[in-house]
């Protein structure tokens, strides 16, 4: 969740009789509760995508409780995944024929396309959310993805 | 870019989309062009049309046939703000939103296939392709959505390995239509859905696609990514997953390639 929508759900909770709000959204998931006159928020990712930066970064232990089985344990490496915003097909390339996007070991500049995730025959090209290198390409061309799931692991500059 | 663009005005009574289209005589894909206008910080719903695309796009790349002066490609640019997973449905808005422009403005017996196929008679007619663009986490600020349309072949102007398979307007109707007045029906049709689409969810949407729906009750086989799935066709969800019944359990379809059963 983004810490401007963060504030107005506190806003929210602080200006209203309202004890407790909790709010899912498609990435995450909040939980508001006014305690002693303070407002506490609890922010935490569905699938703990370590550390977007604009994220509040979970605390360990939530973060390990929210991992979904399988994933890999990246959350002391340092390392930033790229993760699938939707359930799709993972395509590596804009084409059949066309090299890949990106390959491990290749360096990668924030917002640069790094895969196509289609679903419903559309095309959503994914973007790294940080500059540095791709040192792992979790997935194959055509896997099948789920929501969330990892699909590169890119190790910042 | 190709050659410069003219501008083309075709009175749209529309709050944004089409209130600016960049017509051009040719070029490789009116989406890739949408996308360099979007990139300049081009508003919300202008359109790039052009006669002729040489590198037309289908799904992961699969070339589509856009001969000069035959069809309608156009492209429209949309700033969504959903996410992700939520802005995938747009395949599904857009083809019923052209097929039921398309029936308007002709008469013709047009259908919707799963996910992005405008379909008549078994073949087909037209076809969607949208692309956005993503990070985990963000609304999805641009998708542009193209548009593909059959208008004015004949059955021999259509490639060898897709005749017979593709039809166009003209050879539903017997007559030659009005692209430009084509690319108006759809257009005026698509800002309605869409606008409907980010306000309500497909909630107003599913009926008609299932009386559209060229697939429902029919068996498809389906392709999702390894996965396998074969069943009849029972509904659209509320998210535009096919859904098929498959051994007596509902099964949601979010990705692949449909094709249909042989009737047994």
């Amino acid at each position: 969740m983004k810490r401007k929508r963060l504030e107005e759900l506190i806003r929210l909770v602080e200006e209203s009789d309202i004890q407790e709000l909790s709010v899912t959204g498609p990435m995450n998931s909040v939980r508001i509760v006014k305690s002693g006159g303070h407002v506490v928020a609890h922010d935490s990712p569905h699938a703990a995508q370590s550390a977007p930066v604009r994220e509040a970064a979970p605390p360990p232990a939530a973060a390990a409780a929210a991992e979904p089985a399988g994933a890999e344990d990246d959350r002391d490496s340092g390392l930033v995944p790229v993760a699938s915003p939707m359930v799709g097909t993972f395509y590596s390339a804009p084409a059949p024929e066309s090299p890949p996007y990106v390959r491990q070991g290749d360096h990668v500049n924030k917002g640069q396309v790094v895969c196509i995730v289609e679903a419903m025959k559309l095309m959503n090209e994914i973007e790294s959310e940080v500059s540095g290198t791709i040192v792992r390409v979790l997935v194959e061309n055509a896997d099948p993805v789920e929501f969330g799931q990892h699909l590169f692991l890119v190790e910042p500059d | 870019m190709s050659s410069p663009p003219a501008e083309l005005d075709l009175g749209l009574e529309t709050r944004f989309v089409g209130r600016r289209i960049h017509r051009y005589s040719s070029v490789v894909s009116t989406n890739a062009v949408c996308w360099e206008f979007a990139a300049r910080g081009e508003p919300e719903g202008s359109v790039i049309v052009s006669d002729e695309q040489t590198g037309g796009r289908g799904r992961a790349g699969r070339s589509w046939h856009s001969p000069a002066g035959m069809g309608v490609w156009a492209s429209v640019l949309l700033s969504p703000g959903l996410p992700a997973d939520r802005v995938s449905a747009l395949s599904i808005v857009t083809a019923l939103s052209v097929a039921e422009a398309l029936r308007s403005a002709t008469g013709a017996d047009v259908g919707v296939k799963w996910p992005n196929d405008i379909v008549a008679g078994g073949r087909k007619l037209g076809g969607v392709l949208v692309e956005a663009g993503a990070t985990q986490g963000d609304p999805v600020e641009s998708a542009v959505v193209g548009i593909g349309i059959d208008v004015n072949q004949t059955e021999d102007d259509f490639p060898l390995d897709i005749r017979g398979t593709a039809t166009s307007l003209r050879i539903l109707t017997g007559a030659e239509a009005d692209r430009d007045a084509v690319l108006a029906a759809v257009l005026t049709r698509f800002e309605e859905d869409y606008l409907s689409y980010l306000n309500g969810g497909l909630a107003a949407m599913r009926e008609r696609w299932r009386s559209l729906s060229a697939t429902l009750g029919r068996r498809i086989e389906v392709d999702s990514g390894g996965e396998r799935h074969a069943g009849g066709v029972v509904d659209v969800s509320p998210e535009g997953a096919l859904v098929i019944e498959e051994e007596g359990s509902r099964v949601e379809i979010w990705h692949g390639d449909v094709t249909l059963a042989p009737r047994l």
